[in-house]
């Protein structure tokens, strides 16, 4: 799928986009695509086609941005429906796989009058997140891009051996990161995580330094990361988020995990995934999968 | 509690994932280096805390909250599980030395081992019989202790008065992780 990223500003679509209002640059979603083997479910390697994940927050009194909404109200759900605009033609073929999306944002069901009826998706959730701070677009301070920065930190990564209690220089640098440059960032590691060809227990590191920030950092698009790394192909990849989710809980957390509980097939993995829900259900007893 | 019954815990630094998934370009016959990282001795000792055998789930919650109270970071921490009698059926030297325990529940720190006069090759034969691939019966050769349990253990143990955390930073982790998403 062919769309812009949030440090890469693209021209608005004129077939569908009323000019409108402006939708702060921090309302924008990433969209990345991945193809994705998940185990056992409907059958071995099944492959996930263009796994669409999305990842929004707001902060309305950001004034900047390059998209235009619909005239007709504000707020999140017009700014998805802008940016869904964007990309209506590659979505409409292409958003193979989702799932459990309406029980996350059944009020925005009905205006995503391009994709399936039965819409699913689980690794597919936003909601506002008041208060972070514009992803940055780069480029017109000779500040990095969120890409370049990211870049740079995984080229130059060390990952050393810490002692239990200290933090890597690693997860420091990725706490910056993700401070300096907020959804982007998120963008910008999902892409790392999905797109390139890292080795995975980059990706997993990654995982790991975005759980250990305090809960209010990104929450709702650390948590969408972390659902959709439950998908990743690499094992190393779905034993870390599914960590990184009891770690920061949030409103699918369950449902996800019970989902990657239900198509794990590495025996290992699937029995850390059972005692990760039996810490969520906090009974004390096995929840089953 | 009985000897023969005793489980030692050791502690995985590095990533745990090295002790569950193996790289597929590893032969059969082999193990991967990485997990060696878990066995770093100091004066060629490896320290180990114990605990019985029929209370690991609890056990392992309190050993490894006691210990993560005296830190700075909240983390997931993994442990290798390994019956005592079959460290000592294998000749390794063996001695409690609860002096050493570094945590702050002084009944963990009585259940401390140390393995002693480690050599290289001692090491090595340590780390095949630790592998989880080599588990024996029902007994979890890795056991993990996540955050958010380490969190309710810690928070209890401050309310209940055993011990507190040690570091202002390690409690705004806690309040943090134990706070309603």
């Amino acid at each position: 799928m062919n769309v812009s990223a949030p440090n890469e500003p693209r021209a608005t679509s004129s077939t569908s986009l009323a000019p409108a209002t402006r939708v702060p640059w921090s309302l924008f979603p990433a969209f990345a695509t991945a193809r994705t083997s998940v185990g056992s479910e409907g059958g071995p390697g099944t492959t996930l086609d263009n796994l669409f994940f999305a990842y929004s927050f707001t902060s309305p009194s950001e004034p900047t941005g390059s998209l235009e909404s619909p005239s007709e109200g504000s707020g999140i759900a017009e700014a998805f429906r802008a940016w869904l605009d964007l990309a209506n033609d590659q979505l409409a073929s292409n958003c193979a796989w989702v799932s459990e999306y309406r029980a996350a944002a059944p009020h925005l069901v009905p205006k995503l009058r391009y994709l399936p009826r039965d819409l699913k998706c689980d690794v597919w959730h936003f909601e506002p997140t008041v208060g972070t701070a514009t992803p940055s677009l780069g480029g017109d301070s000779g500040r990095p891009t969120a890409t370049e920065r990211l870049r740079h930190i995984l080229d130059s990564a060390v990952f050393e051996v810490a002692e239990p209690d200290e933090e890597t220089s690693f997860e420091r640098e990725v706490a910056e990161y993700v401070r300096d440059y907020a959804g982007a960032a998120l963008a910008a590691i999902y892409r790392a995580i999905f797109e390139s060809d890292r080795r995975p227990d980059v990706g997993a590191a990654l995982l790991e330094a975005l759980a250990l920030l305090p809960r209010r950092v990104e929450q709702s698009g650390r948590a969408s990361i972390f659902r959709a790394s439950l998908l990743h192909a690499e094992p190393e990849i779905r034993f870390v988020a599914a960590r990184a989710l009891l770690r920061l809980r949030g409103p699918l957390t369950t449902e996800a995990l019970r989902a990657a509980a239900q198509r794990e097939s590495h025996p290992e993995l699937r029995r850390d995934l059972t005692e990760i829900l039996r810490l969520l259900d906090g009974s004390g007893q096995p929840a089953a999968p | 509690m009985a000897a023969a019954n005793l489980l030692l815990l050791r502690e995985l630094k590095g990533r745990p994932d090295s002790w569950i998934l193996l790289p597929d370009w590893l032969s059969a016959s082999e193990l991967p280096a990485d997990r060696l990282v878990a066995l770093n001795t100091a004066s060629n000792e490896l320290s180990m805390y114990s605990c019985d055998a029929e209370r690991l789930q609890d056990e392992k919650l309190r050993i490894t909250a006691a210990l993560i109270a005296k830190r700075t970071q909240l983390k997931d921490v993994d442990w290798v599980v390994v019956p005592l009698a079959r460290l000592e059926a294998a000749g390794y030297d063996i001695v409690n030395t609860p002096h050493s325990g570094q945590s702050l529940d002084s009944d963990v720190n009585r259940g401390h081992y140390d393995l002693r006069h480690l050599t290289a090759r001692r090491l090595l034969e340590l780390l095949e019989i630790l592998t989880p691939e080599s588990a024996e019966g029902d007994l979890p050769k890795r056991v993990s202790v996540l955050s958010l349990e380490l969190a309710r253990e810690l928070r209890a143990a401050e309310q209940s008065g055993r011990y507190r955390m040690q570091d202002a930073k390690l409690r705004e982790q806690v309040d943090d992780i134990l706070e309603e998403p």
